[in-house]
């Protein structure tokens, strides 16, 4: 006989190690602990679902906003009094000066609406934070 | 009672019955505490660990996507479990001596034990075996005991198949080695 092939016939001589007799019982009272003490899930008022969705309008929506102005007669104006003699500060400030533009553009109502889908976002989460402690 | 599948008793866990996880636990918990034993060598911290192990595997079962065998997927979370168990008990190991010997040495020991009665040679194996690396005991447990293929043992260990074959002549060589030095050190107090 090969070597290998008298090790494992001396290995699998060795007797097998049993667990206790009540082994199955004492892992399946555990498995019954760790079934009743499942934690209460709180669930969020609005599901993640339809705040991505409501995300996902919005943003839209404010893109479509953005990219209108840039449409509009006269939309591209910009002043002109961040404009020193010889350099030309505005460069810096002209995503702000879009931005801002780009929101004046867009109506009191639409901003309400944005604000407030932003506050119940951050209500929703402060309440679910708390009420997962 | 008829024997059904892993695979059907998994899914009567999934749908809410808990009690459906008892007929895998009788099924698998021997091999369990086996390799548990074989890798902390103490009977109450193996069967504390294979618990252990049954449990993270009820916890996490909605996680087996059935890509892996039932099998090979638990013991995987048993070989885990007992490792962790052992390196947090690391500090309290003593390291043995190496003993490196040739290969007539070798064919010496493999006479010597040969002659041995089952007993005896049990006891020296047992000995031996405890005087490795616990990924040395768990390898020969799977391979040898278990008789798993190596890929599933690399599945287990997280090693590829060609690390497992190198990993299991060299577990294979230390055992003589260390039967070797046990045999010497007897021959030294007679």
């Amino acid at each position: 006989m090969k070597k290998q092939d008298l090790l494992i016939a001396y290995l699998k001589e060795l007797p097998r190690e049993e667990p206790s007799g009540n082994f199955t019982q004492m892992v399946m009272n555990r498995v019954q602990l760790e079934t009743i003490k499942s934690p209460v899930v709180y669930q969020s008022l609005i599901s993640k679902e339809v705040w991505l969705k409501v995300i996902v309008v919005s943003g839209l929506l404010l893109l479509g906003a953005v990219i209108l102005y840039f449409y509009l007669p006269g939309g591209t104006n910009s002043t002109s009094y961040l404009t020193l003699p010889k350099i030309d500060f505005s460069i810096l400030f002209k995503p702000f000066l879009v931005f801002t533009q780009a929101l004046n553009k867009i109506s009191i109502t639409f901003l309400g609406v944005l604000i407030a889908i932003a506050s119940l976002l951050l209500v929703d989460q402060l309440y679910t934070r708390f009420a997962n402690r | 009672m008829e024997a059904r599948s892993d695979s059907y008793y998994i899914a009567e866990v999934l749908k809410g019955n808990p009690d459906s996880y008892a007929p895998l636990v009788d099924k698998y918990k021997q091999l369990a505490f086996s390799l548990s034993m074989k890798i902390l060598k103490n009977r109450e911290d193996a069967e504390e660990s294979a618990q252990d192990a049954f449990v993270k595997a009820y916890k996490s079962l909605e996680s087996f996507k059935g890509g892996a065998t039932f099998k090979t997927w638990f013991f995987r979370i048993v070989y885990t479990t007992a490792i962790s168990k052992v390196r947090g008990k690391q500090k309290n190991l003593v390291s043995f001596e190496d003993y490196k010997v040739s290969d007539n040495e070798l064919i010496d020991t493999e006479n010597a034990v040969g002659q041995m009665t089952a007993e005896e040679r049990s006891a020296h194996l047992h000995k031996a075996m405890d005087e490795l690396d616990p990924s040395e005991r768990a390898i020969l447990n799977l391979y040898y005991f278990e008789e798993m293929p190596v890929d599933d043992i690399a599945a287990i260990m997280d090693l590829t198949a060609s690390n497992v074959k190198i990993k299991l002549f060299r577990s294979r060589k230390r055992l003589y080695e260390q039967l070797h030095g046990l045999l010497k050190s007897e021959e030294a107090l007679a």
